[in-house]
């Protein structure tokens, strides 16, 4: 499922995929993977994000049950 | 017998020449954390070296095979045949981990990297070449064939690779 909360709040904080990578230690395909659903971070790197991005991981992360 | 002996001597001193400047480049890079890889990239290169290994595992159950079947093969091509299956495995973890955009780390040039995968195929195509006009019998040189051929697929695979990120980011 893609995670369109965090390639918000990466919006909202006016970074580039590059730029969000470059300050958690990943590579852009990795931030690219997670915004469309393709790969699923640690808690670590989830940690990470949500620290980037001042959310929390109920904020970027929670999948509502449908 | 002069010409193989002045061949090891130069492939040797080849070689030392190469492992003298991985050497100076890994200790200059020491700081810069190299071969730093992200968990996702990790996990790439886990199913990358399956893989790879399995390719390596069909490669030589082909050859018993062929062996059971007792086809004939000069033993000149033993060794090139041999190393034929490492670079065949090595070629597949290449390609599965450039697709999975997990072969170059996260500190790595790619440019660098496709500067050092140019100047391999071409010397080693040059070796081969040098041996085909010479007309040097001992079958060794097809080592080099194959390395050439794993270094020119290795580029491939980073350029459509490339062409195909590139299309992604414009859509």
């Amino acid at each position: 499922m893609k995670n369109l909360r965090l390639k918000s709040a990466r919006a909202a904080k006016d970074l580039s995929q590059q730029q969000l990578a470059d300050l958690v230690g990943v590579s852009r395909q990795t931030i690219n993977a997670i915004e469309l659903g393709n790969y699923n971070p640690t808690i670590k790197l989830c940690i990470a994000l949500c620290k980037a991005l001042d959310k929390t991981l109920d904020e970027l992360f929670w999948e509502e049950e449908q | 017998m002069h010409d193989r002996i002045l061949g090891i001597i130069i492939g040797f001193f080849g070689l030392l020449v190469f492992c003298v400047l991985v050497f100076y480049s890994s200790k200059r890079n020491r700081n810069k954390n190299i071969d730093k890889y992200d968990e996702r990239q990790l996990a790439a290169r886990g199913k990358a070296y399956k893989a790879g290994y399995l390719a390596l595992m069909l490669y030589f159950g082909l050859l018993t095979a062929a062996y059971v079947a007792e086809i004939d093969i000069p033993d000149k091509y033993n060794i090139p045949i041999l190393f034929g299956g490492i670079c065949f495995g090595l070629g597949v973890f290449c390609v599965v981990a450039i697709n999975n955009d997990a072969y170059i780390a996260l500190n790595e040039k790619r440019g660098s990297q496709m500067t050092t995968l140019i100047l391999l195929t071409v010397a080693n195509i040059l070796i081969a070449a040098a041996n085909i006009i010479i007309n040097n019998k001992s079958g060794i040189w097809i080592t080099n064939i194959f390395v050439a051929l794993l270094g020119f697929i290795i580029l491939a695979a980073i350029l459509i690779r490339q062409k195909k990120a590139d299309k992604e980011d414009a859509e």
